[in-house]
């Protein structure tokens, strides 16, 4: 068998935020769910505020590029038969990363001020 | 583990809150955040792959040329572009990568406005991707497809049956190689196309067909590179099609520096192929000679201008001392070795301890990769020293 992987139109440039450990959504529903806010200091460090967390990180160029492959399950009539063929659709490229590596820093709220 | 709570569009100020109570002074950032959320459908990532690219898969989906996932449900799925072959395996990362597409980088926030927020869907959390190596085309299917096929003469064309017969299609359908390494291998194999359908021509057919060949060579007392193609097929066209006597002719013969009156190419036979397959003969016979007797067979059947010589068993037999300390000569055919490089060298190496590079080489050749070729194998998976001023290769866990 072959499935072929085609390339339709222009790649659109996709990234990758590598986050350590895993992060699971406390709702049933889990889409649209917001997960965080993503700065860039002026010197291009980036920063993720996650829930009470502060993560610094750093931007990557991937050793190796990743492709995105979107699979797509055409249905063809072959005389009048219905044959299912799946093929991949190239959506995007991968050529970076934002690496978050470092242990997140709690936000503290409440604490008492000296001066 | 990180932990998210429901769901709700994000404002400016609950930004710039979230900025204050993590003591970071806006003013230290960029202009644009961005703000992630997850997929905008559910299980979008069940439809989504992350494939690994090298430079040569780079520039094949960059310029849209051919790429295919191949395979039937017995096989290992490999990745196809036109001219190479990749083994695909899937890696695991316990690490969670999350899919933004469109995301910004540092210097496209870098623009110089009021604080503007976008919105990214994230396209799902991927823990696994494919990982790729280039590889050998898996060759050893054709073989096996093809043989119940074989073309063992025109006399026993009609007992093939038909629906076994590969077309171009079907071939390409079932074996896993690229079709510029399917193509070399139709070569190879000596595979030709008769009416269509894609066919190997039977060692028995190929080695009668080479004796009449080598029979009428002798009978018109022809010099070694004084061999006429046309009269050699008007000899030979009862027996064989076209093609096949192609594709014959074409791997026993070389164009010769020597032409005829009108300017047509003679040729010359090449001694060391011509030597082989009559070898190759006598082994069907008997795969284990006496070599002085062995030599001796070869010689008679071998026409008097061509000379039978002990390198050209190299590929197909072993010259070694059996227990009685007498030389003989073993047949060892390559294409029965395994395709694996851990179990192909441990059946080198228990069949003959100490090889030089010479012998060894046509049992690994088909071994060899781009980035692979015959002295990194043996550097690899052999153990070198020399005797008497001869490098030899042996096992590394031998003493």
């Amino acid at each position: 068998m072959i499935v072929p992987i085609k390339k339709d139109g222009e790649f659109e440039e996709w990234a990758i935020i590598e986050l350590q450990g895993d992060l699971k959504f406390n709702s049933t529903n889990i889409t649209n769910v917001y997960i965080g806010d993503l700065h860039f200091t002026k010197s291009g460090t980036p920063i993720l505020i996650i829930g009470i967390h502060v993560l610094h990180g750093k931007e990557m160029v991937l050793p190796k590029p990743f492709a995105v492959l979107v699979k797509k399950k055409n249905e063809v009539n072959t005389t009048n038969i219905f044959e299912r063929q799946t093929e991949y659709i190239i959506k995007a490229l991968i050529k970076r990363k934002i690496i978050f590596r470092s242990r997140p820093k709690p936000i503290v709220t409440n604490v008492p001020k000296f001066n | 583990m990180e932990s998210v709570e429901s769901s709700y569009s994000r404002t400016m100020e609950e930004v710039q809150e979230s900025l204050k109570l993590a003591v970071i002074k806006e003013s230290d950032l960029q202009k644009v955040t961005q703000i992630l959320y997850s997929t905008e459908e559910p299980n979008v990532e069940e439809h989504i792959k992350l494939l690994e690219l090298d430079d040569h898969l780079l520039e094949t989906v960059n310029k849209g040329d051919s790429l295919t996932f191949q395979g039937t449900e017995e096989d290992l799925v490999v990745l196809c572009t036109k001219c190479r072959t990749y083994d695909i395996k899937e890696a695991g990362t316990s690490n969670s990568y999350l899919l933004v597409p469109k995301l910004n980088l540092s210097e496209q926030s870098n623009v110089d406005t009021n604080r503007t927020i976008k919105a990214r869907n994230i396209s799902g959390i991927f823990h696994t991707y494919y990982e790729v190596k280039e590889c050998r085309p898996k060759l050893e299917k054709l073989l096996n497809v093809l043989e119940p096929t074989s073309f063992k003469g025109i006399e026993y064309e009609s007992s093939i049956s038909h629906e076994l017969l590969y077309d171009w299609h079907r071939l390409k359908n079932e074996i896993q190689a690229s079709e510029a390494e399917l193509i070399q291998a139709l070569n190879d194999y000596l595979i030709t196309n008769i009416d269509g359908y894609f066919r190997l021509i039977s060692f028995e057919f190929e080695a009668r067909s080479l004796t009449l060949m080598l029979d009428l060579f002798e009978e018109n007392s022809w010099e070694i590179d004084e061999v006429d193609k046309e009269i050699t097929y008007e000899f030979l066209k009862e027996l064989i099609y076209k093609p096949v006597f192609n594709i014959l002719f074409t791997k026993y013969t070389e164009i010769s520096e020597k032409s005829k009156k009108d300017g047509t190419p003679l040729y010359r036979y090449n001694e060391e192929k011509c030597c082989k397959t009559l070898a190759k003969v006598l082994f069907v016979a008997s795969p284990v000679t006496e070599y002085k007797q062995f030599m001796k067979s070869w010689n008679i059947g071998t026409p008097e201008k061509i000379e039978p010589k002990e390198e050209y068993l190299y590929g197909i037999a072993l010259i070694r001392w059996n227990n009685l300390m007498e030389k003989e000569i073993v047949s060892f055919p390559e294409t029965d070795l395994p395709i694996d490089v851990d179990e192909r060298f441990n059946k080198l190496f228990k069949a003959k301890k100490k090889w030089t590079v010479q012998e060894i080489t046509p049992y690994i050749i088909n071994l060899t990769t781009n980035k692979m070729n015959v002295n990194a194998l043996l550097t690899k998976y052999a153990r070198s020293s020399i005797i008497n001023g001869i490098k030899y290769y042996s096992s590394k866990y031998d003493k």
